[in-house]
């Protein structure tokens, strides 16, 4: 049922319950000037100063869907591999299934299973001390990409937009790259109370990334006047409705979305990118999709400005969740490996890995029991993730969990702890990004988060 | 949303139906604010609504659209500003 004025915001409500008493009126306009939605008439996506000198100018976000085990990837457990096979707690032990190698100057222990990923470790700083609060996947995933576990809430990649701002004005400041909805789907990158404006835009491997992008008005003269027309009937629109974001929003949005219909297509176009490069990646020319294509398209977007760049390697089917035969790692390891080393490679090789964050992260790690014969369950109390450029120490790791792999042993990285220090790499106090929303202050790190000091450079 | 081709089909369709409701262009935007807006258009926006359906002639012309069909591509554009705009896709 239609009710006339029944749709108000919050500001809205509150002009209308005091504003007409002669008392209250500063009472009001504290309310009011305490609400972040004051700053609407900036401009959401200008570039903006972080708080101090960060050394990260953008953040590519490389999340494996699944759980990857930390078991067979960068935490090794001599100890597990000589207990496989016993029982543990009624439970019986699995033994690691891939051999583990030293690499690079630093030596830091990976297995086999991402033999290009190994070339780059001098780069790389290794946490094996990750710590998440929930063993499901939905949950999980929502808690590494917003920092809550039940509650919808903004992602990591819309509170970096939402800091920073975008150095590029013709593209989104947030972009995400998935071929398949990932557990818990579009609120893995969604802006929630933040501005819509720092919502992720997703693109689509294939012949159409970005639906509906190219015009479909016969002429760019048509487009011209139909866009003319349309900002002032919204303008007009919204000059009787003041300070509600979603109009806002939605007219912003076809500003960016002008913008893009140049630059976007101009980002996704690889022809002009040299065979060495593509053979870097592991990409085939001409090819659109596969995770190769993500990361090259990763660089390119980073190279135009974007701030902040998740990759989705797989959905919330066929992904890391190695239930039954850890060999099933084997295909997804190999479906990224050599992509992700390509764009360290390239990162570096352009001077671009210094002020680029690249963060290699999943969901939950596995339990060092079986499931199925060979496989492992779902394990957030420890498990290993990494960091690279951007500030990073290099050629580290950091944390350890315990004999078996079952608990943190030292140094606990908490996901909140993670993001904490994500955000103060590129420059900002975690405590005081914040947006007034419903009435306090909300943070991406919620009332938690300790930077790691220790692998800062 | 410009570019959808749902709203390019709606859009040709409301024209076609507003060419069957009257031929004065002037009743033809109103019947549409009432249709779309729920609010008959002010004098401006009329106003405002036969310039643009003026003004969109040229640039089709110069794209090749066929002369009888000018008028219907001119009506099929403006009513995918409407239905594209702010005001029709949020409920107040």
């Amino acid at each position: 049922m239609h009710r006339p004025g029944f749709h108000l915001n919050r500001r809205q409500v509150v002009r209308s319950l005091l504003g007409g008493s002669l008392v209250l009126p500063a009472i009001v306009s504290e309310l009011l000037a305490r609400d972040d939605a004051g700053d609407l008439h900036r401009d959401p996506l200008a570039p903006r100063e972080p708080q101090f000198a960060g050394r990260a100018k953008r953040v590519i976000f490389l999340f494996m869907t699944g759980g990857v085990s930390h078991l067979e990837s960068f935490d090794p457990k001599p100890e597990l591999a000589a207990q496989g096979g016993q029982k543990h707690n009624g439970r019986t032990l699995l033994a690691p299934q891939f051999e583990f190698t030293r690499a690079g100057r630093c030596g830091t222990p990976i297995t086999g299973l991402f033999p290009r990923i190994a070339t780059c470790l001098d780069d790389i700083c290794v946490i094996r001390s990750l710590t998440g609060s929930h063993f499901e996947h939905f949950q999980a995933t929502l808690g590494v990409h917003t920092g809550s576990l039940t509650v919808k809430r903004p992602s990591i990649g819309s509170w970096v937009s939402y800091g920073m701002g975008t150095e590029n004005q013709d593209l989104p400041s947030f972009v995400v790259l998935a071929p398949y909805l990932p557990y818990a789907g579009t609120q893995v990158w969604s802006a929630d109370f933040l501005p819509v404006a720092h919502q992720g835009m997703r693109i689509l491997p294939g012949a159409e990334p970005v639906p509906n992008l190219r015009r479909r008005s016969v002429s760019d003269d048509v487009q011209q006047l139909e866009l003319d027309l349309l900002s002032r009937f919204n303008l007009r629109h919204q000059s009787r409705r003041p300070a509600d974001p979603l109009l806002a929003g939605r007219i912003k949005s076809f500003e960016t979305a002008f913008g893009m219909q140049m630059a976007m297509p101009e980002a996704l176009d690889l022809a002009r990118e040299s065979d060495a490069t593509l053979e870097l990646y592991g990409l085939e020319r001409g090819s659109t999709e596969g995770f190769a294509w993500q990361c090259l398209v990763a660089r390119r977007l980073a190279e135009r400005g974007v701030r902040f760049i998740e990759l989705i390697d797989s959905g919330s089917s066929n992904n890391w969740d190695s239930h039954g035969n850890m060999q099933d790692h084997v295909p997804k390891a190999k479906n990224v490996d050599q992509a992700i080393a390509g764009l360290l490679k390239d990162l570096k090789l352009r001077g671009m890995l210094d002020d680029t964050l690249v963060v290699w992260t999943t969901e939950f790690g596995r339990t060092p029991h079986t499931d199925g014969p060979t496989g492992r369950s779902h394990h957030p109390y420890v498990f290993s993730s990494w960091l690279a450029g951007g500030g990073v120490r290099g050629g580290m790791t950091y944390g350890a969990s315990d004999d078996l792999g079952y608990e943190v042993a030292e140094n606990p990285v908490h996901i909140h702890d993670f993001h904490a220090t994500i955000l103060h790499l590129l420059g900002f106090d975690h405590t005081r990004l914040t947006y007034r929303h419903a009435g306090r202050d909300f943070r991406l790190t919620d009332v938690h988060g300790h930077v790691v000091h220790a692998i800062l450079a | 949303m410009l570019n959808d081709p749902l709203v390019h089909e709606q859009a040709s369709e409301f024209a076609e139906r507003l060419a069957r409701w009257a031929r004065d262009p002037r009743e033809r935007i109103e019947r549409a604010f009432l249709l779309a807006f729920g609010r008959p258009p002010r004098s401006d926006e009329i106003a405002e609504g036969l310039r643009y359906l003026d003004q969109v002639q040229a640039p089709f012309r110069a794209a090749g659209e066929p002369d009888d069909e000018q008028s219907a591509a001119a009506w099929s554009s403006y009513l995918r500003v409407l239905l594209s705009s702010n005001e029709f896709v949020f409920v107040d």
